[in-house]
């Protein structure tokens, strides 16, 4: 029988395009463009690869502003099946995030696989894998490097900070993975064009009942470490020994 | 105020999350938790209360979520820190379900002020720093490696055992490829040579080896080196993804510095970096920086070092 994949995507503020005011630290995100957080690429791509095996659809699930659009139009470019947007007024936490996205992952049922990345790279909590594995009672791989399908099971290597450890469990399953997974296809412009074709259903996120938030941004700021930013050019022996004295008074070597 | 308690998988993690926990509040009870039957003296050590030991506990998160939410309910907290580990922050995620309460990760600072708890991390990458709060009597928190260091000094406290119903095992562990236990943790380095892919191959680690030897350093990677070309093991990747570290030196070489290597550095004494690309963006964000070639510098390097060394030894 096929099993249909569920693939979760979050649309982010590029953090590289980020605008802060040098002296007071301030950010400035009014002009700051909007991406598919990074990792998500290889949900999607390991998604779609396993749905040659898996038989069925791929569907990806975005909880956000009527922004992350762009995100969504990218992956069903990328060749998810159809997309569903939990459409919200701003930033969501994630305990409220677990909370609406497993009502709306209800709403998929039936579905075999859940898959999305280790953390987005705006908030990297690294949170929602285990929210929704405890939410939703289904096992999870997390940090998965690689994933393949043995009978009715998913075997995975999840890749820890001091070890590799390959573990399995049967379907229905959620699994986080890491970067190296795989490498995400880039969409040709024929299947850019063919993406707005694909269905998107947007659902409110107040429909789904609403939740408590009892997480509280207080402030942010982007001022960095100061550093000296002494650069040494020149022929390589005199550049060192400048390097080696200024070593040496800091007092390091 | 209700017990905070502390897990870690982690040993070191799990005794500096008790002085986490004595920060957070010096008079509350510090209730350490503590899976399966190893040795608990150096956590009992630690500056915590009681020990609560699960024994029969394996450490892996579905577990050990269940079993210190199952504490927490014997016990009447909704406080509880973790260490920001991967398996640790699976573990917040199901913790913060299990109790109801909300979470935050990858934090190098906690603290009650007016009744909330305070916690900063960061975001964008490493970009921007964060200041978050939680409601101040229901919160499970992960914790950063190295974010406290551990109280000296402290009274032995006992250990209770407590007995949690056992927990349903939905993952099975096949099999586990470790790194060598003797493999240096990058966390406690005083000094870091790090290497990028600057590095042509793998052979060429050689060079970045007798540096390392040269400057008495341990060896760290940026990211593409240990995730994609596995070149250095995993416990060698610095920055957002990997680990991060406060060594005295830090010196960067073929690294261009993206916003998510320096992520793992911002705690660095003195940063020093290699490149051959003068626009590199690490030349903006370190404190010594030689323009060259990495295969011609640090040879040279090697050799002054040396030089020096043996003139200090009044060859
Ligand atoms: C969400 C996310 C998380 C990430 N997390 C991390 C992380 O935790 N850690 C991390 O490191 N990266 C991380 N990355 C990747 C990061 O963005 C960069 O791609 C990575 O750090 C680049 O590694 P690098 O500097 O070694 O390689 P490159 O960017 O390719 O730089 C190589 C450098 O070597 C220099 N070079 C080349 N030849 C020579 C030579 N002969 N002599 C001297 N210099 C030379 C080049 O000028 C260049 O500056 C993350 C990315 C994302 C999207």
């Amino acid at each position: 029988m096929p099993t249909n994949t569920v693939v979760l995507l979050k649309h982010v503020y590029d953090e590289s395009q980020l605008k802060v005011d040098p002296a007071t630290g301030g950010i400035d995100f009014s002009a700051v463009p909007g991406k598919m957080s990074s990792f998500d690429r290889n949900a999607v791509e390991e998604a779609l690869r396993l749905r040659q095996q898996l038989g069925g659809t791929v569907t990806s699930l975005t909880l956000g502003t009527d922004a992350a659009v762009k995100s969504i139009r990218e992956a069903l470019a990328m060749g998810v099946d159809r997309a569903v947007l939990v459409r919200t007024s701003g930033e969501t936490d994630a305990y409220a995030a677990g909370a609406l996205l497993e009502k709306a992952l209800a709403r998929l049922q039936p579905w075999g696989l859940l898959l999305c990345a280790e953390g987005s790279t705006d908030t990297y909590t690294s949170l929602l894998p285990g929210m929704l594995a405890q939410r939703l009672g289904l096992p999870l791989i997390s940090y998965a490097r690689s994933l393949k399908l043995d009978g009715g099971a998913l075997v995975g290597e999840r890749s820890l900070e001091r070890k590799t450890v390959t573990v399995r469990a049967a379907l229905p399953a959620i699994a986080s993975v890491v970067s190296e997974i795989n490498e995400p296809r880039i969409p040709t412009l024929l299947q850019i064009m063919g993406a707005a074709k694909k269905e998107l259903s947007v659902t409110q996120a107040e429909s789904l009942g609403v939740t408590e938030q009892g997480y509280r941004t207080e402030s942010m700021s982007g001022k960095g470490r100061e550093r000296k930013r002494v650069v040494i050019e020149g022929p390589v022996q005199e550049a060192v020994s400048r390097l080696l004295d200024a070593m040496t008074r800091e007092g390091v070597v | 105020m209700t017990p905070i308690l502390t897990y870690s998988e982690d040993g070191e993690l799990a005794c500096e999350l008790v002085a986490a926990a004595r920060e957070i509040s010096p008079s509350a009870e510090v209730a350490a938790v503590v899976l399966g039957d190893g040795d608990v003296s150096s956590l009992s050590e630690s500056g915590c209360d009681v020990v609560c030991r699960v024994a029969g506990a394996a450490p892996v998160p579905e577990v050990a979520a269940s079993a210190v939410a199952e504490v927490a309910r014997q016990r009447a907290t909704r406080m509880v820190l973790v260490g920001s580990t991967k398996d640790g922050k699976e573990v917040a995620g199901r913790l913060s379900v299990l109790l109801g309460c909300p979470a935050a990760t990858e934090c190098s600072r906690v603290g009650l002020e007016s009744g909330r708890l305070r916690v900063e991390r960061m975001a964008f990458g490493g970009r921007v720093s964060t200041v978050a709060s939680m409601p101040g009597d229901s919160f499970v928190v992960a914790l950063r490696p190295r974010a406290y260091a551990r109280l000296g000094g402290a009274a032995k406290a006992g250990v209770t055992e407590v007995v949690v119903p056992a927990a349903r095992r939905s993952v099975s562990v096949e099999s586990v490829a470790g790194q060598p236990p003797s493999a240096l943790d990058l966390t406690r380095a005083d000094r870091i040579v790090s290497v990028g892919r600057g590095l042509k191959k793998k052979e060429d680690l050689e060079l970045i080896r007798s540096l390392a030897g040269a400057m008495d350093a341990s060896i760290g990677c940026s990211r593409p080196l240990s995730a994609d070309l596995g070149w250095l093991g995993e416990e060698s990747h610095i920055g957002l993804t990997g680990i991060q570290v406060k060594p005295k030196l830090y010196l960067a070489v073929g690294i261009s510095g993206q916003l998510q290597h320096l992520a793992g550095i911002r705690d660095a004494g003195v940063v020093v970096a290699i490149n051959n690309d003068k626009t590199a963006p690490i030349f903006s964000s370190c404190d010594y920086g030689v323009v060259g070639d990495l295969y011609q510098v640090v040879p040279e390097l090697v050799a002054q070092l040396s030089a020096a060394k043996g003139r200090e030894k009044g060859y």
